[in-house]
C-alpha cells in the first residue's frame, strides 16, 4: 500500500527512538479521548490536564510498558488515564467522605450522579447505556465516571456488594452488545 | 475466588472500572498476572469502556506542556545541551517519576474550572525575520494532491501554540469519527512506499557537542561563520527566493529561517530529507521564525520544508514550501 498510515503500534515503536513526531501523532489520535476520560472523572480541568500530561509523558518515558499483544494503544491509554484520574479523585474525596459519610451515600445521590453522567455521553453511547436496566447501569456509571468503588456504589444503591459486582459484570456484557448494535466505533 | 478452575469474572468487570479496592484488587491483579484467559476478558471490558468515551478537544496548552516536560526529562541529564528544539527529543530521555498532581483540588462535583493560562512559546530569532514573509499562505507546489478529499483536521487554536490538529470533535453534536486515511497521503514522487521506520526518521541518537551555554541562535551563527560548515540554500517553491538555510557543522545541524510565512500556532514547519527510502524527518521547525537545531542529513539528496500540524508529522502531509539539494559531505557554502 503506497500511502500506508503508520499504525499505533508503529508509532509506539518509533517512541523507542525518541521520535517527537510519533508522540505528536499519538496525541492527535488519542489525546482527545484521554483528556475526555480524565475530565469526566476528575471534574476539574487542572487535575484532568495533569492526568493527560502524565499519561503521555509516561508513554514517552516508558513506551515498553505498552504491550500491543494485550491491548490496543487507545484502550491502554484510556486505562492509564482512568486509573490515574480515579486515584486523584479518591485521595481527595476520601477525606471529605469521612466527614459527610452519612449524607453522601444515598439512592438520591446515586440517581443524580448517574443522570449527569448519562447526559454527558454521545447520543449513540447514551442510547446503549440507557438500554441497560437501572440496576446494571447505575453501578457502572457510578464506578466509571464517579470514581466510586463497588462498595460505595452498593452502599449508595442500598444493595448487597456481591449483587452489585455481578450486575457490573452482566451490565458490561450487555453494554458491549448494545454498543455494537449502535455501531459505536472508537 | 481464585480457584484454578474458576475465574473471577465478577471481579474482572469491577476491576476494569477501577472500582475494586484493597485486598480484592491485590488478589485480582495476582490472578490476572498468571491467567491469560482473564487478561483477555479484562481487555474485552476495557475495549467496551473505550467506546463509551466521547472525545473532546484538550486545552490548547496541554500539548505544549507535554513537550516541555519531555524536554525537561532530557535536560535532566546535565550533560546534554539545552536546546529549545525538537531535535533534543531524540536524545535519551531520563527516567523520572510522574507526578500525581495536586490532590488538594476539588473533588468529583467541583465546578469545571477555566483552562490553564497560556504560556509564552520559547524560541529564538536570529536575524529578526519575524513577520517578514508575505501575508497568507501561497503554496505553489502541493505534493499531496488528494488531501482535499480528506476530512478537515479541526485544530483548537490558542495563543500558546495549541496541540497538534486533533481528530476529536470540538462540538457536542455529530457522530464520533475516526478521521483516517484521508488526511495523510504519500509524498508523491518521493518514494511513496517508504517504510514506516524510514518515514519516522530513525536517525541516530544525537548528542550535541557543546556545553549548553550558547543559545541555538548563537550556535547556528557560529556554524555559519565556520568555513568548514556546509550551508544549503532552501529556496521557496513559490518564487525561488531564499527561504531558509540548512547549516551542517560537524555533527550539528541547524535551520536558519530567512523568509518563511509565519504560521499560526496550529501549524509547524518540518524539515525532511528525501532519500531513496522515502522522506525522513530531520526536525520540527516551529512557526517559521525560530532558529532550530535539527538532525544531520544522512546522505546527499533533496531537502524539503513542509507545513504540518503542530507537533509535526511522521511523514509529510502538507504543502512543501521550500527545498534544496544537500550534496552530502561536499561544501557548497
Amino acid at each position: 500500500v503506497s500511502d500506508a498510515e503508520p499504525t499505533d503500534d508503529d508509532l509506539v515503536l518509533a517512541l523507542g527512538t525518541h521520535s517527537q513526531p510519533a508522540l505528536a501523532e499519538i496525541y492527535r489520535r488519542h489525546g482527545g479521548a484521554v483528556w475526555a476520560v480524565a475530565r469526566r472523572v476528575c471534574r476539574d480541568t487542572h487535575l484532568a490536564e495533569d492526568v493527560t500530561q502524565n499519561v503521555f509523558v509516561e508513554l514517552w518515558t516508558r513506551p515498553e510498558r505498552f504491550d500491543a499483544a494485550r491491548a490496543s494503544l487507545r484502550s491502554w491509554l484510556l486505562t492509564q488515564a482512568h486509573g490515574r484520574a480515579v486515584d486523584l479523585v479518591r485521595s481527595e474525596s476520601s477525606r471529605r467522605r469521612r466527614q459527610e459519610r452519612d449524607g453522601r451515600m444515598t439512592a438520591d445521590r446515586a440517581e443524580l450522579e448517574t443522570t449527569i453522567y448519562a447526559d454527558e455521553l454521545a447520543d449513540d453511547v447514551r442510547r446503549a447505556v440507557e438500554s441497560l436496566p437501572a440496576a446494571e447501569r447505575q453501578p457502572i456509571l457510578l464506578a466509571y465516571f464517579g470514581g466510586h468503588t463497588y462498595r460505595e456504589a452498593a452502599e449508595m444503591l442500598g444493595q448487597p456488594e456481591g449483587t452489585v459486582k455481578s450486575r457490573i459484570r452482566s451490565g458490561l456484557g450487555a453494554l458491549r452488545r448494545a454498543l455494537e448494535a449502535e455501531g459505536a466505533r472508537p | 475466588v481464585s480457584v484454578s478452575d474458576q475465574h473471577p469474572h465478577d471481579d474482572l468487570a469491577v476491576y476494569a472500572l477501577d472500582a475494586l479496592d484493597g485486598d480484592g484488587r491485590t488478589a485480582l491483579e495476582a490472578h490476572v498476572a498468571a491467567c491469560g484467559a482473564c487478561r483477555a476478558e479484562l481487555a474485552d471490558h476495557r475495549r467496551t469502556l473505550a467506546l463509551v468515551v466521547r472525545e473532546e478537544a484538550p486545552p490548547p496548552g496541554a500539548w505544549d506542556a507535554i513537550v516541555r516536560r519531555v524536554r525537561a526529562s532530557t535536560n535532566g541529564h546535565g550533560h546534554l545541551p539545552v536546546r529549545p528544539t525538537p531535535a533534543d527529543l531524540r536524545t535519551v530521555p531520563d527516567l523520572f517519576g510522574v507526578g500525581r498532581g495536586d490532590t488538594s483540588a476539588p473533588g468529583p462535583f467541583a465546578r469545571i474550572g477555566p483552562a490553564a493560562p497560556a504560556r509564552p512559546r520559547n524560541g529564538t530569532s536570529l536575524h529578526g525575520v519575524s513577520g517578514s514573509g508575505p501575508p497568507g499562505p501561497a503554496p505553489l507546489r502541493d505534493l499531496a494532491p488528494v488531501t482535499a478529499t480528506g476530512p478537515p483536521a479541526p485544530a483548537p487554536v490558542g495563543p500558546d501554540g495549541p496541540p497538534p490538529a486533533g481528530r476529536w470533535r470540538s462540538g457536542r453534536t455529530g457522530p464520533p469519527r475516526r478521521a483516517g486515511g484521508g488526511r495523510r497521503r504519500a509524498l508523491v514522487g518521493f518514494g511513496a512506499a517508504a517504510t514506516v521506520a524510514v518515514a519516522l526518521g530513525l536517525a541516530g541518537v544525537r548528542v550535541g557537542g557543546s556545553g549548553g551555554d550558547p543559545t541555538v541562535a548563537e550556535q547556528a551563527a557560529a556554524a555559519l561563520d565556520d568555513p568548514d560548515a556546509t550551508v544549503v540554500a532552501l529556496a521557496s517553491t513559490m518564487d525561488g527566493d531564499p527561504a531558509a538555510r540548512y547549516v551542517v557543522d560537524g555533527s550539528d545541524a541547524y535551520v536558519v529561517v530567512d523568509d518563511l510565512v509565519p504560521l499560526d500556532g496550529a501549524r509547524t514547519y518540518q524539515l525532511w530529507e528525501l532519500g531513496d527510502g522515502g522522506p525522513t524527518s530531520l526536525g520540527v521547525l516551529g512557526s517559521g521564525v525560530e532558529v532550530v537545531a535539527v538532525e544531520r542529513a544522512t546522505g546527499g539528496g533533496d531537502l524539503a520544508i513542509s507545513e504540518e500540524p503542530a507537533g509535526g508529522s511522521v511523514s509529510p502531509t502538507g504543502t512543501v514550501v521550500a527545498g534544496g539539494l544537500y550534496a552530502g559531505g561536499l561544501h557548497t557554502g
